[in-house]
């Protein structure tokens, strides 16, 4: 039911008149060009495609998901990104269930799976899915929300699930793997403008068994910073990841992940223009037998480019110089185009329908009228 | 006469472009006030600029008496879309419409702002859908719905801050 939804970009408002209950659907996709001095495909390729629907079964309570399809050479791989039941009691506290993106990077709560909507056309080292560094999704129970002192606005998260899977890149989507719940909690401070910028940092604490001979204590501890407004943008974001072993000789590693991400959206006639760079850096110690076998030492300078074709379409071209595993640098061009489908207007002519209020304006609600 | 050309052509480059990408130019002609209008309900009478600011952009979704905030909003283009964009959303449309797709893809929130045809439509809504609010022309505000005051002040008096051209 949900990959059928996704794949859809009609948007279906139920016939709620009070708080607009429904289902919305919207879908990103890209198409990819690269090549590469790397080891990896290269030419065209068809990038992720993502479908997000949102399920409001009542005023407080409503169902997200994220359902992305891959390629690979041996077809389309379909994941559930996301899947959680939400219920807001306030803007204090909203509690939720299920599986989601990890609250530990600002990455990948910004932008999760949606090409189109971040600013460059590759993620991170820091939060590329496939490298394994840190986990990219939480399965279990949270409590969040935003608080208001005064000016700036406390954001918090806290919860409590499994951990990694024995795969590292994985969650604990069947079960804990080996039976120490994980905990996360993160928090943010968004400063008003003219400042206009968010704060935030992240602790998680986990016990990993990559294998039976090796079983360590993971605590992860993330920094972030971030402008709010898309001109100037820029993203800072840092991990430490130490792994203290339990039950192997072998001493306590500290490995380190980070990004800075500038981008500058041209004034003028060249408005659709939003040259970027970023650089990377992840170092893994030798020593962490962890993390050892993932191969995840990088450093990488990138440079591109971000040309809004129209609203909901944009193309982007980059140029990637990286070292891995201090190998010699390796360049790769890239090119995307990228794209969400806006679902059908969120229109208000469907609860006007519905409405049982005598008006004197039948024929403006008439003519507005949108088929769902 | 290159440089002069070349400077001709930066500040050709660097003008502003209309309309895509630039904040919604103010039309001719007269002046309007624009009302903010509640559902009858709503236990909030005056509210500040920053606070409206944070209603429209889902950063308070939950009225102080618990009821869940229902976003109305104009398209832009029209005098009331463009209002509310230029005070309080200070973005372009194009601007807006990321915002919403990344608001709602990150689940912040479970649905962004519905769209009204007319100021008609929006007063109707406003008043039979509970934590619902809107901004209208102050001239089409009515007994049917409350019309909140900004920072004090009501529509017409003193430094009103939501004031735009109708076309």
């Amino acid at each position: 039911m949900i990959a059928a939804a996704a794949w859809t970009a009609v948007t279906v408002t139920g016939a709620s008149a009070q708080h607009g209950i429904g289902i919305h659907a919207r879908g990103f996709a890209d198409f990819n060009y690269i090549e590469s001095e790397r080891t990896m495909a290269q030419g065209f390729r068809t990038g992720q495609i993502v479908g997000h629907v949102v399920a409001s079964l009542t005023d407080r309570i409503a169902l997200f998901s994220e359902v992305s399809a891959t390629p690979s050479s041996s077809g389309f791989s379909v994941e559930a990104e996301r899947l959680l039941v939400r219920y807001d009691h306030s803007d204090a506290v909203r509690f939720g269930v299920g599986r989601f993106h990890a609250p530990i990077s600002y990455w990948n709560q910004a932008f999760h799976h949606g090409q189109w909507l971040q600013p460059s056309l590759s993620r991170p080292e820091l939060a590329r899915p496939t490298s394994g560094f840190i986990p990219m999704h939480f399965v279990g129970v949270w409590v969040e929300g935003s608080l208001r002192p005064g000016p700036v606005e406390l954001q918090y998260t806290v919860g409590l699930g499994n951990g990694r899977h024995t795969n590292l890149r994985r969650a604990g989507d069947a079960g804990d793997a080996n039976g120490s719940r994980a905990l996360v909690a993160s928090g943010t401070i968004v400063l008003p403008a003219p400042l206009g910028a968010q704060l935030g940092g992240a602790y998680y604490h986990d016990r990993v068994t990559p294998q039976e001979t090796i079983d360590a204590t993971e605590r992860i501890v993330t920094a972030h910073v971030a402008g709010n407004r898309e001109t100037p943008e820029y993203i800072v974001e840092y991990a430490r990841i130490t792994h203290d072993p339990r039950n192997f000789s072998g001493p306590i590693t500290h490995s380190e992940s980070g990004y800075l991400l500038l981008g500058y959206r041209l004034p003028g006639r060249l408005h659709a223009l939003k040259p970027y760079i970023r650089l990377d850096r992840t170092r893994v110690p030798h020593s962490d037998s962890v993390f050892a076998p993932l191969q995840l030492n990088y450093s990488g300078r990138t440079a591109g480019l971000r040309f809004d074709l129209t609203a909901p379409m944009a193309l982007k071209l980059e140029y990637r110089s990286e070292r891995v595993e201090g190998g010699p640098p390796l360049g790769t061009i890239a090119a995307q185009l990228s794209f969400t489908f806006p679902g059908a207007r969120q229109d208000a002519s469907v609860l006007a329908d519905h409405d049982d209020t005598d008006h004197d304006d039948t024929t403006a609600a008439a003519s507005q009228r949108r088929l769902p | 006469m290159l440089r002069s050309t070349a400077l001709c052509l930066v500040l050709a480059l660097l003008a502003p472009a209309s309309p895509h990408g630039a904040l919604p130019a103010a039309a001719a002609a007269h002046e309007v006030q624009f009302a903010v209008i509640v559902h009858p309900s709503t236990p909030v009478e005056d509210v500040t600029l920053a606070q409206l600011r944070r209603l429209f952009l889902g950063q308070q979704q939950f009225w102080s008496g618990g009821g869940r905030v229902v976003l109305f909003v104009h398209p832009a283009g029209t005098a009331e879309g463009d209002a509310v964009l230029r005070h309080l959303y200070q973005m372009t449309a194009a601007e807006y419409k990321r915002y919403w797709i990344a608001k709602t893809f990150r689940d912040d929130i479970a649905s962004g702002p519905k769209i009204v045809s007319s100021n008609a439509m929006a007063r109707r809504l406003t008043a039979s859908v509970p934590g619902a609010i809107a901004v209208i022309a102050a001239a089409d505000a009515d007994s049917t719905v409350k019309v909140l005051s900004i920072d004090r002040q009501l529509p017409g008096v003193g430094d009103y801050p939501l004031a735009g051209r109708s076309p």
